[in-house]
């Protein structure tokens, strides 16, 4: 272990305070807490079985269990540890179990003394006093079998002797080969070497020796190996948790991840209507988010709000729940009564962020206790699926209805639905729209940054906050076009910059698929089909947007063209040095550092000692344009012109890291992230955060992007912004890919549309004319020079 | 989707174990394991491989499901594989062991029954069906007090958040390992070890924080914490065969010893020699048999082995005649407390041990190894005077 890091981290001591109830059941977000951190130790135990690091990920499921006990109460962690350790028997026997108990005793421990922000020695003292003992009771619980069954201790200590002795016979062979081999030296009169290998034979006789020795230790004393094995394990798990779980909690800590305690509201007399507010702000995380509102909610009414992202419009309906700025809003009480029968309902924007059941049935059955017909129930809201049906399995739109059949089915007062046609495509919007008309019954609440308004009583529209422009804060709820002052002028000529960055491809397809299709579990008799017959080829600085349904493959389509998938039919010919990354839907997942400017580094692979946003500015360098970096495709082309300057590896990795950090300053420079660099990654908008991203995968010299539903929950700013996002990334030589279910999304300069349907693609004509040139390699640079999103 | 949830493999086909609740696999599949942990001769082995064989069969499973083992785990099942057949254990062939290749092949075999018992529940039992089923399996123990209610809903929603979660680790996974390695970090190994494990960890669990916010909201908005009780387990006549099957052949591995019966534990043993000691230290000289004071053996004098129990007399167990080189040995000797004497002949006493008895001897049995006393040597002189 590197002493240095334990000093590092003890300089900055970070404590913790439990948030929750101090005693009783777990509430909602205990509850939470502890089923995901069940869930990603399963899944961290189950990828240590599949992928090659899987030790790493093993050690990172005390981790995970470490940042639980720090924050939550002991029976919040006891109960995360039962439930993962019943789920790895079950899943995987007794080598899981036993992994699953590892984590969560020396996890606990860890987390306590991270907690209270101890030293190494008092925290491994802890893991010593508690959770060696701890451990070796609960191995020997699990191990019966080796502990108290004599018959197959018996089999296993006599292997171990066999084994011992076996090696012991080996080595004595071999020992006594080269001994014979020394005869044949003495013999032909090499005296020296026949002592030589005498000396060879006797030494492997002597460690053949120490085997059965060894072994004889073993067996005689097989009882303290498992308290011994489970010590040296204890010290290394108590030394990496104060390593990297204080490492974690300070990066969760300054990621604004504080936890948080949230508990249900009281079942009786639920009066949620009518509700109003007069001149009132919204907050949240005490800062404001709305400006002053003046609304009054009456019973039957439908009343659709609209706004852009980040306007409060969720925070309205929080405040309308009573999650948030309690005591701002008059209503007759506060017993909104949120989820329970005859009250308020609420249904979300994302579709799997609401559902809690492992099935259809038990989802929809979930806090009600009344008796109903599960399928009349489903039926009502034009869903046709089997109870049983596991939710993992169902799409967005089914998953929506599902979530918005629970609400109905409380009979409740006041509806309130936040977006929650944002993240489906139009059919599935139509059909919850039209469900949502019909209930004339209920009171409904519902926003939207769309033009959807359909069948409602009353509009109303919400601005964004004036001041927060101002200032360009940021905005966590939504994604926002920054005001760009340094952004250089819509005249200035774009050509310059495209020779500056430059990838290693200068041939004008970076990728051609024929023919190729792919199945889940191909070759198996349960294959299934997802794409077939894809012909599809991209070229440089295209933007091919490829829309389809929900569930129409485009996911599985963009991963392949992203080279994460291997096709199961046909051919994918890439050209040579065409690298390629996917960009996700969350794009969060992909950023892994704190800060923009170190996302940045890392991202880029520049080390973090060049200087990006310094007076250097890219248009220097425009004076005496780079070689053309082609690293990636010939790593000695350096050795040509020079005989007498061997190419050595760190030769040409420099050469190819001044590259990278030319192309990320020039990065930061197209991707207006100058502002941004000392800004946390969370604390910016999920459109800030795809351009970091983006600059990043640019500058480390990606040729070709794929863009996963960048759409998704964007309102129409958002979505200029992206499509102004994009065009920096084109401005910087890079294809781009997007693959989304929006249907209504347009950006300039689209070189091809194409609609994904049944496995198939068709082409989509596009509108504008200019764009006639499909392979639009010539069309884009000259079009570029009108700005687009200004 | 192809790293970490590809464990989740149950494979989508239909067949009676299919159908069968998930329960039966589980109580089936535990009950077998507890018969080989209680029995482990081939007998019982071969009827639990028998069994799984025909579970594998009626599953419809193809043989592709069986996952490829590790290269790593290969090397290391050839090397004991070597080390079984050059051990000393009986019988053997030549220079092989036969019964060291048999104790290997019982005990790898074990292991592949239990991985592979765990293998067809999971090939043919869906998440949810298995979270249903472990969360009826632990109800019972609600009567010690145990909340099996909050853990069988942190099951439920762990269960339910598995697939997810499994998928952000590998988008994690592909980001991480996508980046290029840390260009200030080069030749730092720990550090660069250190923030590769810190930002996977972090990123993995701000993930997991964010869904864990979205879960809390998803149930304060059901009113609830609490999942719905699991729905019954529909168990056919198969199911009840199978588990009354099972019960059956765990007792029956634990009353009926198998076959054929291990290789009995060794019992104690007790040799020496009779020497003439010609040097009166009461110790065999370390000489060779040409030298002038080698002290010889000691041909027909009768040693007598007698076990001493507390609260009764003296009894002689076994006697021996020394050979012609003065050597004796008692073998197979049941555990106990004994004595060795030994009688001198007419004109002769014995330098050691004194009197011509040892002290007490205490012979154990152990399961591998049992106490074998190869140095209770006895020295003749002529009488004294």
């Amino acid at each position: 272990m590197n002493l240095s890091l334990l000093k590092r981290t003890k300089r900055e001591p970070i404590r913790t305070e439990v948030v929750g109830p101090r005693s009783g059941p777990l509430d909602a977000s205990e509850t939470a807490d502890a089923a995901l951190t069940a869930a990603l130790v399963v899944a961290l135990l189950a990828a240590g079985r599949v992928l090659a690091a899987g030790s790493m990920f093993q050690v990172i499921a005390s981790f995970v269990v470490a940042v639980l006990a720090a924050r939550r109460r002991t029976r919040a962690v006891a109960i995360s540890a039962a439930a993962a350790a019943c789920i790895a028997l079950i899943l995987g026997g007794l080598g899981p179990v036993t992994q699953a108990a590892l984590a969560g005793v020396f996890g606990w421990c860890g987390g306590q003394a991270l907690r209270r922000g101890w030293g190494l020695f008092r925290s491994i003292g802890l893991t010593l006093l508690v959770g060696w003992p701890a451990m070796v009771i609960s191995v020997l619980f699990v191990f019966p079998a080796v502990a108290i069954n004599r018959k197959l201790r018996i089999l296993v200590l006599e292997n171990v002797e066999n084994q011992a002795d076996g090696g012991a016979n080996i080595l004595g062979g071999i020992g006594s080969l080269f001994a014979a081999l020394g005869d044949v030296f003495g013999a032909i009169g090499l005296g020296f070497l026949e002592t030589a290998l005498d000396w060879v034979d006797d030494a492997f006789g002597w460690v053949g020796g120490l085997l059965p020795d060894i072994a004889g230790f073993l067996i005689d004393n097989w009882l303290l190996l498992i308290p011994a094995v489970e010590l040296v394990y204890a010290i290394v798990y108590a030394v990496l948790i104060r390593a990297v779980g204080g490492a974690i909690l300070r990066r969760l800590e300054r990621s604004l991840m504080e936890p948080v305690a949230i508990d249900l509201q009281p079942a009786p007399d639920a009066d949620p209507l009518p509700v109003s507010m007069a001149n009132v702000v919204l907050e949240r995380h005490g800062t404001p988010v709305s400006e002053p509102l003046t609304l009054r909610v009456d019973e039957g009414e439908h009343l659709v709000i609209e706004g852009p992202n980040g306007a409060g419009k969720s925070t309205l309906l929080d405040a309308l729940a009573g999650l948030d700025n309690l005591g701002r809003l008059d209503r007759a009480s506060d017993r909104v009564g949120l989820g329970h029968v005859g009250g308020t309902a609420r249904v979300g924007q994302r579709p799997e962020a609401q559902v809690v059941g492992t099935t259809v049935e038990e989802d929809l059955r979930w806090g009600l206790d009344e008796d109903f017909d599960v399928r009349a129930t489903l039926a009502a809201i034009g869903l046709d699926l089997p109870p049983d049906r596991p939710t993992s399995e169902l799409s967005g739109g089914e998953l929506q209805r599902l979530a918005l059949a629970s609400a109905l089915r409380r009979r409740p007062r006041l509806l309130l639905a936040d977006e929650v046609t944002s993240m489906l495509d139009p059919l599935e919007q139509a059909r919850i729209i039209d469900r949502l008309a019909e209930l004339d019954d209920a009171t409904i609440v519902r926003t939207t940054h769309r033009n959807d308004a359909v069948a409602a009583d009353r509009r109303i529209t919400l601005r964004r906050r004036s001041s927060s422009t101002d200032t360009g804060t940021a905005d966590p709820t939504g994604a926002r076009v920054e005001p760009a002052p340094e952004e250089p002028a819509p005249e200035e000529p774009a050509e310059p910059e495209l020779r500056t960055i430059r990838t290693s491809v200068t041939e004008g397809r970076l990728l051609r698929l024929r023919d190729v299709g792919f199945a889940h579990a191909h070759g198996k008799p349960w294959e299934h089909e997802v794409l077939a017959g894809i012909n599809l080829s991209i070229h440089r600085y295209e933007l091919v947007v490829i829309e389809g349904r929900n569930g129409s493959g485009k996911t599985t389509l963009a991963r392949i063209v992203a080279g994460l998938d291997t096709a199961t039919a046909g051919d994918v010919e890439r050209t040579t040095g065409v690298k390629r990354a996917l960009a996700h839907q969350h794009v969060r997942l992909q950023l892994l550092r704190a800060t923009v400017r170190e996302e940045l580094y890392s991202l880029a692979g520049v080390r973090s000692d060049v200087v990006i946003d310094g007076s250097t500015a890219p248009h220097d360098q425009l004076a005496e344009p780079q070689p053309e970096p082609q690293p990636e495709a010939q790593p000695g082309a350096q050795a040509v012109d020079g005989a007498s300057a061997p190419v050595s590896g760190p030769v040409a990795d420099d050469s190819a890291h001044a590259n990278r950090a030319a192309n990320l300053a020039i990065s930061v420079e197209l991707f207006e992230l100058r502002r941004l660099l000392d800004r946390r990654i969370d604390e910016l908008s999920g459109g800030e955060q795809r351009r970091v991203l983006l600059a990043g995968l640019v500058a480390r010299g990606v040729s070709l992007l794929v863009l996963d539903e960048p759409l998704a929950g964007l309102d129409a700013e958002g979505r200029a912004d992206l499509a102004r996002t994009l065009d920096q990334v084109r401005l910087a030589g890079t294809s781009v890919v997007v693959v989304s279910h929006d249907v209504d999304w347009a950006p300039r300069h689209v070189s091809r549309h194409l609609r994904l349907d049944d496995g198939k693609l068709h082409e989509v004509p596009l509108p504008a004319p200019g764009h006639d040139s499909f392979s639009g390699s010539q069309d884009f640079p000259r079009g570029s020079a009108e700005r687009p999103g200004t | 989707m192809t790293g970490s949830s590809s464990f989740f493999r149950t494979i989508p086909i239909d067949s009676p174990i299919h159908r069968m609740a998930a329960e039966t696999k589980v109580v089936a599949g535990v009950l077998i394991s507890i018969g080989l942990v209680f029995n482990t001769e081939w007998s019982n082995i071969g009827v639990a491989a028998l069994l799984l064989l025909i579970a594998f069969r009626a599953s419809k499973l193809p043989l592709s499901v069986l996952p490829r083992v590790p290269l790593l785990v290969q090397f290391a099942l050839f090397g004991g594989l070597l080390g079984s057949i050059f051990s000393n254990e009986e019988p053997r062939l030549g220079a092989f062991s036969l019964g060291g290749l048999s104790d290997y092949a019982r005990l790898i075999g074990i292991g592949f029954i239990m991985i592979l018992w765990v293998g067809i529940l999971s090939w043919t039992t869906g998440l949810t069906a298995v979270g249903f089923a472990i969360r009826r399996l632990i109800r019972p123990l609600r009567f010690l007090g145990i909340p099996v209610d909050e853990i069988g809903s942190v099951i439920a929603l762990a269960v339910r958040s598995l697939p997810l979660v499994a998928d952000e680790i590998d988008v994690v996974n592909e980001s991480v390992t996508s980046r290029p390695s840390p260009a200030d970090l080069a030749n730092k190994p720990f550090r660069e070890a250190f923030s590769f494990i810190r930002d996977t960890s972090t990123a993995v669990v701000i993930g997991s924080h964010r869904r864990a916010r979205d879960l809390s909201m998803a149930m304060v908005s059901r009113a609830s914490t609490t999942a719905p009780l699991p729905p019954r387990a529909d168990f056919s006549r198969l199911d009840i065969a199978v588990m009354i099957g099972a019960a059956a052949l765990a007792v029956t591995a634990f009353l009926v010893p198998g076959f054929p019966p291990n290789s009995e534990a060794p019992l104690p043993e007790v040799r020496g020699v009779v020497f003439e000691d010609l040097d009166l230290d009461g110790e065999r000289a370390d000489a060779d048999s040409d030298d002038d004071d080698f002290e010889a053996g000691v041909q027909g004098v009768t040693v007598r082995l007698v076990a001493r129990v507390a609260g009764t007399a003296d009894q002689v167990v076994d006697t021996f005649e020394t050979t012609e080189r003065g050597s004796y040995a008692f073998v197979a000797i049941e555990p106990g407390t004994y004595i060795v004497e030994f009688e001198a002949p007419d004109g002769r006493r014995f330098t050691s041990p004194s009197g011509g008895r040892t002290d007490e001897l205490l012979l154990e049995a152990d399961e591998i190894r049992a106490d074998e006393l190869d140095d209770v040597f006895a020295g003749l002189a002529p009488a004294a005077n």
